[in-house]
């Protein structure tokens, strides 16, 4: 079999299921005697004696489109499969019985439903939901059988101990026994891990039977002996991938028969097999040369003296995990840099020995001359290490122009094949404690692509490798930096700055940083869906208005041990966040009371009571539930009814925007409910009317986060309340109505003066004007009626922001706004009175504009 | 938009000819890479030998309707298993598919031949929710189909695949 290296591809996307199943029917054919001397081309490798007719035989014969052809081609080649079914077919039509019926006479007394191509009804059995169906079908005839069968051979459900012993009865009969078709060698998939538990020697030595396997996935099924699995494997030359992770008596031998048996493997998982060592490590690098992925977490006894043997033979691995080999030096990962030009995910979790000199600058070595790389080799420890047979080593990209060969090995070892990894998107640091700022340096020249970087716990990076990882700009979409303590946040600063398209930001623990940083990542990273502010115990409640002021798409936040953070100000966040799923509070004091934690999900087992105490996390629906409750119950309980005189004024000006129609689109449950009321005052029915429906039809549209990037781009950060520090006596006796709007714009003190510009530019919502107005206007009476229609119709609409016609409206009113806001026109006590009022408003609003546009007016009081 | 305005001229098997608008005629692949094949010549009559005419009329009135939306991707194929999940069919079309069986499988035979995936795909749908839970001996009434197994073939069919059955 060829050893030599293609060019790689992602064979490990599933092969689409209609490729993978045909394909064996080209191996099929089913032939009278007679038929057999037509097709005398084929050589039948196998034949299956029908046991009860013998004049009948089955022949499977080896197909050039294997399944595994298919794969590696990355499944392009549709029609030749196809020419393969009609193939099948045109044998099936010269088998015995149907003879008689066959031509036009047949047709007629048939219908079409007899005649279909077998590649249609192939695609039409395809589409049968269950086994079952799939059953009946291969009953009905020996055309429909042969369509049938592999699709429910290919790859067996098997989820039981049971199903699985009555299958191998089927593929391995008894001497002298066979079986009606080949079902043995159309098994390309099998999947075991369900029985793990179960799973013993003598059935799995059977499996041997099923020569054509490609993919056999035995995780954790620590019932087999290594001597079992080599008697497996050693009859499995196709197979492409395996997974043996977690069964701990996966030894040496069992690697040495991979690379003597299956040499087109490609994926190999031996993560948990701690007997491995590198003895077998190095046989597999020798023998399966097209490896693409291999995973050897956490087995410990491997060394440098396997892995760089093993990286220098399978240089087109796309995923390298050697999470936990604890032993792995500089050497391993500097040969790694050198040799893999299309890796795509590398993880070196708690790999302690690696230190600053771990990862190479492959420009820099370009430049070096022979003597200088010879030197470097020894200094990292790589001269004992020359490989053998050049031959062996691909080129790889042309880019490298200018490669004499080398006068010595040794520099030839150290020569990269790159420039750069342009393939490399992910990389786990995670645990390694002794890396430094300039590994972090030569990682992202040499990887300019990265999209997921983990640095947790790499205690010793410091804001130097921030300014690496700045460059990394839009390419950088995770970002995980718990425990990274020195960092500060002039580093956060710059790199929320450049790399603005991040999804995920970790900064736990990072107790030097200050709402400064968050105000950034707020501000400037429009995709982020999930951050983690564990411990990050200086922030503050203006951390939590600014990061959700401009951009609502957060989903998951964990703010565990910030214990600054106010009721007030989840509240608000709450509000902003429709598609929030994943709010952890745990520590945090303001939290700490029963009615909040009546939401909060249960704590883990293994928790101790002290844990569970201070266990506060809201997930899923709970989350929709803490918000309802903060708006319709808790606030309300605090500041007790609310009416207030201003209401009237606010209802007018509100009323001045008809716009108003649009809110509903766009509204949280809450504020939908208040919309809805508000309209009721100051508008018509007909309005009222008009917003359900419009909201309805909105629907669909408002996942579109384009549209809301457009909205937050066309108008700067609306809400000044969002900075707004919480007034102090929030939770004090009830407050009158509120106009919390009014304590929300003295916040405007405590913005930052950037910031403050920023809102003044922006509108108000009119929208927002309008339902805060419902809220302030609403009695007693109508908020209880407000909460069961919210609740009635709040259940099965998408919550959220984003609605264009909301954003007309805001923009129209900035006006207005702008003369208001910065200004802070109400002071402090009366902020505080209505400050209760206040949170009940914000979810109003929020609701109604869809809460993107929390647009406080002052101007209205 | 005149373009889309453009008519083209199709040919039967039975040798009637519809002329349609290009729009339509384009929900077929293979007539739309025929014609990009062939250029612009007006009047030039596109054969479609494998198509007869009262097949043809059922499947215009079928691209006519869906002739404003996108075609689907060239790489579409291999949707499959979500495909498989959602079997269902869009209201317009399960009303416009209900017809006798032999009219039923000519579609599904010259949607394959014009290459109109998504058309394959309603018919396969629905043929698939007529065999769904049948016994292999209704469904050979339903269609027809002889069965050219002998008893003791199919009964160890049976047997060999009962493990399949959960």
């Amino acid at each position: 079999m060829s050893r030599r290296p293609q060019p790689p591809q992602e064979i490990y996307s599933p092969i689409p299921r209609h490729l993978s199943l045909i394909p064996s029917l080209s191996e099929l054919s089913i032939s009278s005697p007679d038929a057999d001397r037509t097709r005398g081309g084929s050589s039948s490798s196998r034949r299956y004696n029908d046991s009860s007719r013998g004049s009948r035989i089955y022949t499977a014969t080896p197909s050039s489109t294997s399944i595994s052809d298919i794969s590696i081609s990355d499944c392009e080649e549709d029609s030749g499969t196809i020419d393969d079914v009609k193939e099948a077919k045109s044998w099936l039509d010269m088998t015995g019985p149907l003879d008689k019926g066959k031509g036009k006479g047949k047709e007629e007394e048939e219908g079409l439903a007899g005649r279909l191509p077998p590649e249609l009804l192939a695609q039409i059995l395809r589409l049968l939901p269950d086994n079952k169906s799939l059953l009946s079908a291969s009953l009905v005839s020996r055309s429909w059988c042969l369509c049938a069968f592999p699709m429910i051979w290919t790859r067996p459900q098997i989820s039981s101990i049971i199903t699985l012993a009555s299958l191998i009865r089927v593929v391995s009969p008894p001497e002298g026994r066979t079986t009606t078709l080949p079902y043995a060698t159309t098994i390309r998939r099998l999947h075991l891990t369900q029985l793990s538990n179960t799973l013993t020697d003598m059935l799995f030595s059977r499996l041997s039977a099923c020569t054509r396997l490609e993919r056999l996935t035995i995780s954790n099924c620590v019932g087999l002996s290594s001597k079992a699995i080599i008697h497996v494997i050693s009859h499995l030359h196709d197979l492409v991938s395996i997974d043996l992770s977690g069964i701990t008596q996966v030894d040496d031998g069992v690697l040495e028969e991979l690379a003597r048996s299956c040499g087109k493997l490609q994926a190999v998982n031996l993560s948990d097999c701690r007997l491995i060592g590198d003895e077998g490590v190095r046989a597999l690098g020798e023998g399966c040369r097209l490896l693409r992925r291999a995973k050897f977490s956490k087995c410990h006894r491997l060394t440098s003296n396997s892995l760089i043997p093993f990286v220098q033979h399978c240089t087109l691995l796309l995923e390298l995990d050697l999470q936990d080999v604890l032993s792995i030096t500089n050497s391993t990962v500097f040969t790694i840099f050198l040799n893999l030009p299309y890796l795509r995910e590398l993880k070196l979790n708690n790999c302690t020995e690696l230190d600053e000199g771990c990862i190479p600058d492959l420009i820099d070595l370009k430049y070096m001359t022979d003597e200088q790389l010879s030197i470097l080799a020894k200094s990292i420890g790589l001269d004992q290490y020359q490989d053998q047979d050049h031959t062996a080593r691909p080129v790889v990209e042309g880019e490298f122009q200018g490669i004499d060969i080398p006068s010595t090995t040794t520099a030839l070892t150290l020569r990269p094949k790159m420039n750069h990894l342009d393939h490399l998107r992910v990389v786990d640091f995670t645990g390694c404690s002794n890396l430094g700022d300039k590994a972090i340096e030569n990682l992202i020249s040499n990887a300019p692509k990265l999209r997921t970087l983990t640095l947790t716990k790499c205690s010793n990076l410091t804001n130097e490798s921030l300014e690496s990882i700045e460059k990394l700009g839009k390419h950088l979409h995770y970002l995980h930096l718990g425990h990274v303590r020195l960092i500060t946040d002039s580093g956060i600063t710059r790199l929320a700055k450049a790399c603005n398209r991040l999804r995920y930001i970790d900064l736990a623990c990072c107790d030097l940083l200050t709402d400064e940083s968050i105000m950034e990542l707020g501000v400037n990273m429009p995709k982020l869906r999930r951050v983690g502010l564990v411990k990050v115990i200086k922030i503050t409640d203006e951390s939590i208005y600014a990061l959700v002021d401009r951009y609502t798409a957060l989903e998951r936040i964990h703010l565990s041990y910030c214990d600054n953070l106010s009721i007030k100000a989840i509240s608000y966040m709450l509000n902003r966040l429709p598609h929030l799923k994943h709010l952890s509070l745990t520590g945090v004091s303001s939290f700490k009371k029963k009615e909040l934690q009546h939401f909060c999900r249960a704590p883990p087992d293994n928790f101790t009571d002290h844990q569970r105490s201070a266990f506060c996390v809201f997930s899923g629906n709970r989350v929709d539930e803490l918000r309802r409750y903060l708006n319709e119950v808790y606030f309300v309980s605090i500041n007790g009814g609310v009416e207030s005189d201003s209401t009237s004024t606010r209802r007018n000006s509100g009323s001045s925007s008809t716009s108003s129609i649009t809110v509903p689109g766009t509204s949280s449950p809450p504020f939908i409910h208040n919309h809805h009321q508000h309209q009721h005052h100051t508008n018509t029915s007909t309005n009222h009317t008009h917003g359900y429906v419009y909201r309805r039809g909105s629907a669909p549209a408002l996942r579109s986060s384009s549209n809301i990037d457009n909205i937050s781009a066309q108008v700067p950060g609306l809400p000044s309340m969002a900075f707004a520090t919480p007034t102090p006596n929030f939770l004090t006796p009830p407050v009158h109505d509120s106009s919390s709007s009014r304590s929300h714009r003295s916040v405007g003190h405590g913005i930052p003066s950037r910031m403050r510009e920023n809102h003044g530019g922006g509108g108000g919502v009119s929208m927002n004007e309008s339902s805060r107005e419902a809220s302030a206007s609403s009695t007693d009476e109508r908020r209880s009626n407000r909460v069961r229609s919210h609740r009635e119709r709040d259940r099965d609409r998408p919550i959220g922001p984003r609605d264009r016609s909301g954003e007309n409206t805001s923009i129209s009113n900035g006006a207005e706004r702008t003369t208001t806001m910065p200004g802070g026109l109400w002071d402090r006590n009366e902020g505080g009175e209505q400050g209760n009022n206040d949170a009940r408003r914000v979810s109003g609003s929020a609701s109604g504009l869809g809460m993107r546009w929390f647009g406080w007016r002052g101007d209205n009081e | 938009m005149s373009d889309n305005k453009q008519k083209v001229i199709l040919q039967t098997s039975d040798d009637e000819q519809f002329t349609v608008e290009k729009i339509v005629a384009e929900r077929s692949a293979m007539i739309k890479s025929m014609m990009e094949d062939l250029g612009e010549q007006e009047g030039q009559a596109i054969p479609l030998p494998n198509v007869s005419s009262s097949v043809l009329t059922k499947i215009l009135e079928y691209c006519d309707h869906h002739k404003n939306e996108p075609l689907p991707a060239a790489d579409s194929s291999d949707a499959d298993d979500s495909r498989r999940k959602t079997s269902e069919i869009g209201e317009w079309d399960a009303r416009w598919i209900q017809v006798d069986q032999e009219m039923l499988f000519e579609i599904i035979l010259a949607a394959n031949y014009l290459d109109i995936k998504p058309l394959l795909d309603v018919g396969c749908k629905t043929v698939a929710n007529m065999i769904k839970g049948k016994t292999p001996e209704e469904i050979r009434k339903l269609f027809n189909i002889t069965n050219d197994f002998t008893p003791e073939e199919e009964e160890q069919i049976r047997k060999e695949n009962e493990w399949a059955e959960e």
